[in-house]
């Protein structure tokens, strides 16, 4: 690792040479004897002309750079030595040979060269110190997935994205470098084309669309979203035309999903009537009195309840675009529909969306739009409860020897133990989500015609989303029967979110020779409002299932309705400043500034000062590493330091706050929220890193080290209960998240038709609390936050397994050596924390002759969940529902070995005993692709030609008892939906 | 060229230009509580409030067979109730006497008692500076005020206390006389906590009977509200409870 004070004498050496330098510039422009060299520089994919190329002699400091049709215009001495640079692309370097030099540039994969967008700017990996990770859109828009961010996972190191529902468009929890807050947001930013979008609400929104993900982990790279980048920032940039011949994609697949593995096995219908005929208290043996006669036919009849309720789900999806342009304005234009049914009956998510981005050039401006529109339907259930009416928990506690159909073809409910039929629940009661949501930006640059460099641009987009929700319950469902007047329901809410960014800077960028300058000063404003408006309606008597249902209300009938609203707005005003320095594309050092003021903060505390600085060093450019260069391609190091802020608490939390309220039919006012101070959370950010590449770029590879330090914590604080509240959230306590990143890729075999590419990385993520306001241990529900140790972990009372003897549960003492058979919660120990420490993923690409073999790992381990869905099926007093295999092991008799205590003992869930391992593997993504010749598409008269098929999420590895391993929020509460397993296959015609 | 200047002119404008506005916004659908007792109906709105809080489903409130210390939990604890499979066995550890300490359900109740204590302090605290303006008013909210107060403690006093005798010095419980959530209160004694019941009592008996209009409607038996009376039959409670003062008990009753 790399100290961060360790480039102290670099920097006074560079001053020195800056100074010459300048001196230089000034002598060697009237020196030697030269010659004219003009020429243009091209891209080498269309041969479209590229502009800005900085063009330079080596071993000098003499440049230029290449005007709007790509010409240059040089001075060299004889036998000089051109080089050209260009962000994107690879260097190259040309001997003049004559008046002319025309250079084609190709455009460069994994390299110091790779462009990283991290905002407002292009930079290219080699100037950046930061901790900056790039995924192409190309890698993720194929896979089967609703929602982009489930598709991050594994790919990125220091980001770990996890899900706990296989719901067709629910977004994932993505956590970068740990969680850095316990009462604040630990969701990192996610910027689209400059316009801060809702996080986890994704949805509507068409990965087919996007041309990368820019990952920012450390407060340099963050600097530019200082007051919001405390949990990273992802900046998606979406497809931009390019000059040339107008270019037509279509993109189709088809497939189906269905049902994992499950690993929480219930009992069978002969399984289950064996458990009852154990003695239990009150009830006895045989419960529900079942003659022999019936034992026997009712253990022949085999669950169906799993058929019954899960589906192969259909997957289709198709996109169009359209993109080209020339050198003045160019387009991206697209459309899409993504249609995913669940594998829970009736589930599913329908996506439409369009997209316009255009960009033109004139003069000195350059002004541009780039919007998208789209809307969704999502169809869900209910899921992760414990709702005895939620069909996801009647596949555990529905008994299987009961037929979810009577011998007349009604619905029959579990009635041994008043569970409500899921069949009828799932589809006589129905209910969606409808959002519509643009996102756009329009912009306007205007290069200053007076310093050369000098740029102003102001950029304005918006996110909207507009989402309505129905629900329609049926009055002969278990979830009807419970609305208002017992009847059936229909609600119906709408709610619509605008939140506009305001983007306007003076930017100067300059390539003199050896020094490269890039400065700007930045003025952001952001405001978010959103109000929405629901009804609840209720006595649907009648035959329509939507408002025209609803019986008008009185105090007879009891079907009054309820109305609601709401609203709430905040604001965002920043003042910022950034600029990085280069020297002979050696040395960069990199610093910002900023000043925030957020509206959600206390009114005098709510403006603050963040700031970073950074530093890098190309050593492989130096001559002492000359003698390498046959292996060592590039060798970087870099560190950063910086402050950055969080604001992610509510927008009006700091305020005591009275809400409505009504007693006895006259209105009022109760207070809700307690008056507090607050102002930012910040996190300080340590980072540093070595990137390097070997045997020109065959292999390269990136090892981070990271320390972060969250101070000013939003955290609650403990009150005394006579006032009548349990804690209030003030800025106290500090919190630290410390690990290192590896990344590697490496091409292992690469022959004329052969190609084998392996890609993984590593993150190992600890978490520490350094200090909560002076308490030791803040304790609520299964979890505990302790100075020294994970927020998050689990604390419970540790199982010590079954007295054989008596048939009673043990549970260690505090000191985890003895036992006793009497709970007490004063014995809870710390279990181990609910996020995992270790993650990443893997890949391997095959490619022969254009047939490609793809397969994408995912893993996380080191992290324990608590299973909530087991404890409703080891509870021995639900043995009026289907239970566990598992309880196939209570103890009966003394003597009995067994980890299953007997029925007479008092069930206690409070206990280790229903923590378990959440460490899995995944196999994310299979995929095989065949990608026709280029002879033959010339003949059939098409660019070009891929057909696919894949697999997504073929097997999980994993001890965890349920259908997936992927749990947010410590556990499973119940009603899981299992994640989905799908297989597509399709093809990517472009013409 | 004029565009070039119509570009710089709104860039100016529009990065400069109502930044301070956009970090002054205010709540639509709460009151801000800095200015939410400005006439003497604010309190009005704020005594609704304690009222509403007594429906808590961890106060008087419990539905749907949520068990409470008000209802249906002194019935599981005693021999009223058994419990069968209905419940889901949820009161198990209540129905079977094997309840640990951290129980959610008796925190509930503490924690709800105070709550109204809070809102009535609240109430309390602003209330007086209307007294010359509208003293039929004050006196009217003012009274319920401290009689919700007053009623709250004799409730928490009667659940969480040992010993009821009228001068015992077991600890009482804290009797919160002003909203400040910083507060860490004493818990005093038994005597001293039945001292302030009884003072705030017959406070609030003398302020409601110069009401500036009737508490309650006049048809019905129904009463929403704690007027003269409603305050005399927890005082009858109060003399009731606290064993050995017949003389005060009788007078209560006789009201």
């Amino acid at each position: 690792m790399v100290p961060l004070g360790g480039h102290g004498p670099k920097i006074m050496q560079m001053k020195r040479q800056l100074l010459f330098s300048l001196l230089a510039i000034l002598v060697t422009s009237f020196a030697l004897a030269q010659q004219d060299v003009t020429g243009r520089v091209t891209d080498a994919r269309d041969n479209s002309a590229l502009s800005g190329v900085s063009v330079f002699v080596k071993g000098t400091r003499t440049g230029t750079t290449t005007n709007q049709d790509g010409r240059f215009h040089i001075s060299v001495p004889a036998n000089a030595v051109l080089v050209f640079t260009f962000t994107g692309f690879s260097d190259k370097e040309v001997t003049v040979n004559g008046s002319s030099v025309d250079v084609a540039l190709e455009v460069t994969q994994k390299s110091l060269q790779e462009v990283i967008v991290t905002g407002y700017a292009l930079q290219n990996k080699r100037q950046s110190s930061g901790s900056v990770a790039k995924v192409s859109g190309e890698e993720i828009k194929l896979q089967p997935l609703g929602s982009f961010d489930k598709a991050l996972q594994g790919k990125v190191p220091g980001l770990l994205s996890q899900s706990s529902t296989g719901q067709p468009g629910a977004a994932a929890e993505v956590t970068i470098r740990g969680k850095g807050s316990i009462n604040g947001t630990n969701t990192p930013l996610y910027v689209v084309d400059g316009v801060q979008i809702n996080a986890a609400d994704f949805a509507t929104i068409n990965p087919g669309d996007i041309e990368s993900y820019t990952v920012l982990k450390d407060a340099s790279s963050t600097s530019i979203y200082g007051s919001r980048g405390a949990n990273g920032v992802i900046v998606i940039t979406t497809r931009k035309g390019r000059p040339g011949q107008t270019q037509i994609n279509y993109d189709f697949q088809y497939g189906w999903s269905q049902l994992p593995e499950n690993r929480l096995e219930v009992m069978t219908s002969k399984e289950k009537l064996q458990y009852e005929f154990y003695d239990r208290p009150d009830f006895g043996i045989n419960p529900f009195g079942w003659s022999d006669a019936q034992v026997d036919s009712l253990g022949k009849i085999g669950s169906t309840i799993e058929k019954s309720l899960f589906q192969k789900g259909i997957t289709q999806q198709h996109q169009l675009s359209a993109s080209g342009g020339n050198d003045k304005t160019r387009f991206y234009l697209s459309g899409s529909i993504f249609d995913q049914q669940g594998i829970v009956k009736t589930t599913g998510l329908r996506r439409y969306t369009g997209r316009v981005n255009v960009e033109n050039s004139f003069g000195n401006f350059k002004t541009g739009i780039n919007a998208t529109f789209g809307y969704s339907r999502i169809v869900g259930t209910r899921e992760n409860d414990t709702y005895v009416g939620s069909p996801l928990n009647a596949i555990r506690w529905f008994n299987p020897y009961l037929s979810l159909y009577d011998a007349n073809g009604e619905y029959q409910d579990d009635y041994l133990q008043n569970q409500p039929n899921p069949l009828r629940e799932l589809l006589e009661n129905a209910g969606h989500g409808d959002q519509m949501k643009g996102v756009g930006n329009v912009y306007i640059e205007f290069n200053l015609p007076w310093v050369k460099g000098l740029k102003l641009k102001t950029l304005w987009g918006a996110d909207f989303t507009s989402d309505e929700a129905f629900l329609y319950l049926d009055r002969n469902t278990d979830q009807g029967s419970q609305s208002t007047g017992g009847n059936g329901q229909v609600s119906r809410s709408y709610t619509k979110t605008f939140r506009y960014t305001g983007t306007t800077s003076l930017s100067y960028q300059r390539t003199m020779g050896a020094h490269e300058i890039t400065a700007a000063l930045f003025n952001e404003i952001i405001q978010a409002k959103s109000d929405g408006f629901n009804f609840n309606g209720f006595g649907l008597v009648g035959p329509f299932k939507n408002e025209a249902g609803i019986t008008p209300g009185t105090p007879d009938n009891g079907y009054i309705p309820t109305v609601g609203g709401d609203a709430t707005q905040s604001g965002l005003v920043s003042y910022f400043a950034d600029a990085t320095y280069g020297y002979a594309r050696k040395y960069y050092i990199s610093a910002g500034a900023r000043r925030d003021g957020s509206s959600r903060l206390t009114k005098d505390q709510r403006w603050a000062n963040f700031g970073s600085v950074g530093a890098s060093w190309i050593v492989s450019e130096e001559h002492f590493l000359e003698g390498t260069k046959g292996w060592l391609s590039s060798l970087k190091l870099k560190a950063s330091y910086g402050s950055v802020g969080s604001q992610g608490i509510g927008n009006f939390t700091s305020r005591e706050l009275l809400s409505s309220t009504v007693y006895n039919g006259v209105g009022g006012l109760v207070l809700t929220n307690l008056q507090r101070s607050l102002t930012w959370e910040r996190k300080l950010m340590i980072n540093t890193g070595i990137e390097f590449t070997l045997w020109n770029g065959r292999v390269g590879g990136t090892v981070e080290y990271y320390n972060n330090k969250t101070k000013d914590l939003f955290l609650d604080r403990q009150l005394s209960r006579t006032s009548g509240f349990t804690s209030i959230t003030n800025n106290l306590g500090k919190l630290q998240n410390t690990g290192i990143e590896l990344s590697l890729n490496a091409v292992v075999v690469r022959t004329r038709d052969f190609l084998w590419e392996v890609d993984g990385n590593f993150t190992h993520n600890k978490n520490k609390l350094l200090d909560q306001n002076g308490m030791n241990e803040n304790i609520s529900g299964y979890f505990i936050n302790k100075v020294g140790e994970p927020i998050n972990s689990i604390y419970l009372v540790k199982y010590a397994g079954v007295d054989p003897a008596t048939g009673d549960a043990l549970y260690y003492i505090k000191d985890g050596k003895s036992t006793t058979n009497v709970y007490d919660p004063a014995n809870r120990v710390l279990l181990g924390t609910v996020d995992p420490p270790f993650y990443g993923g893997f890949s391997n690409t095959f490619n022969y002759k254009g047939l490609e073999l793809n397969t994408l790992f995912s893993y996380a381990y080191g992290h324990w969940l608590y299973n909530n869905d087991r404890v409703q099926v080891e509870n021995p007093i639900y043995w009026y529902s289907n239970l566990s295999k598992n309880m196939l092991r209570e103890w009966q008799n003394p003597g009995d070995i067994t980890d299953v205590p007997s029925a007479f003992n008092d069930f206690r869930q409070e206990t280790s005993r229903f923590v378990e391992k959440g460490d899995f593997l995944r196999l994310r993504n299979v995929m095989v692709s065949y990608t026709f010749q280029k002879n033959l598409m010339d003949r059939w008269k098409i660019k070009s030609l891929r057909v696919f098929a894949q697999a997504q999420n073929l097997y999980v590895w994993h001890n965890f008892q349920s259908y997936d391993p992927e749990a947010v929020g410590g556990g499973l509460a119940g009603a899981q939906y299992p994640q989905l397993r799908t297989f597509t296959m399709g093809i990517n015609v472009g013409l | 060229m004029l565009i070039r200047k119509i570009f710089i002119a709104v860039l100016l404008v529009s990065s400069l230009g109502s930044c301070k506005k956009i970090l002054d916004v205010n709540p639509e659908f709460n009151v801000d509580g800095s200015n939410a007792f400005k006439t003497v109906q604010d309190c009005d709105f704020a005594l609704v409030g304690a009222y509403r809080l007594f429906q808590s489903t961890s106060y008087y409130g419990a539905t749907d067979g949520r068990s409470n210390a008000f209802a249906l939990l002194p019935d599981i604890l005693s021999d009223n109730l058994r419990e069968t499979s209905e419940s889901l066995g949820n009161e198990r550890v209540f129905s079977r006497w094997v309840y640990a300490a951290d129980e959610t359900q008796i925190e509930g109740t503490w924690i709800a008692g105070y709550r109204i204590i809070s809102e009535a302090n609240l109430v309390l605290d602003h209330v007086d500076q209307f007294a010359t303006s509208s003293p039929g008013a004050v006196n009217r909210i003012k009274g319920q005020v401290l009689a919700i107060r007053a009623l709250v403690h004799f409730d928490l006093l009667r659940y969480f206390v040992n010993d009821y005798a009228r001068n015992s010095n077991a600890p009482g419980i804290p009797y919160i006389t002003n909203f400040n959530y910083e507060v860490k209160p004493a818990r005093g004694t038994v005597q001293q906590t039945y001292n302030a019941i009884e003072t705030d009592l017959t406070a609030a008996r003398t302020l409601l009977q110069s009401p500036d209009h009737a508490i309650n409607g006049s048809t019905g038996n129904t009463r929403a509200y704690m007027d003269a009376s409603v305050v005399d039959a927890i005082l009858a409670r109060l003399y009731f409870c606290i064993q050995g003062n017949m003389p005060m008990l009788s007078r209560a009753l006789r009201m």
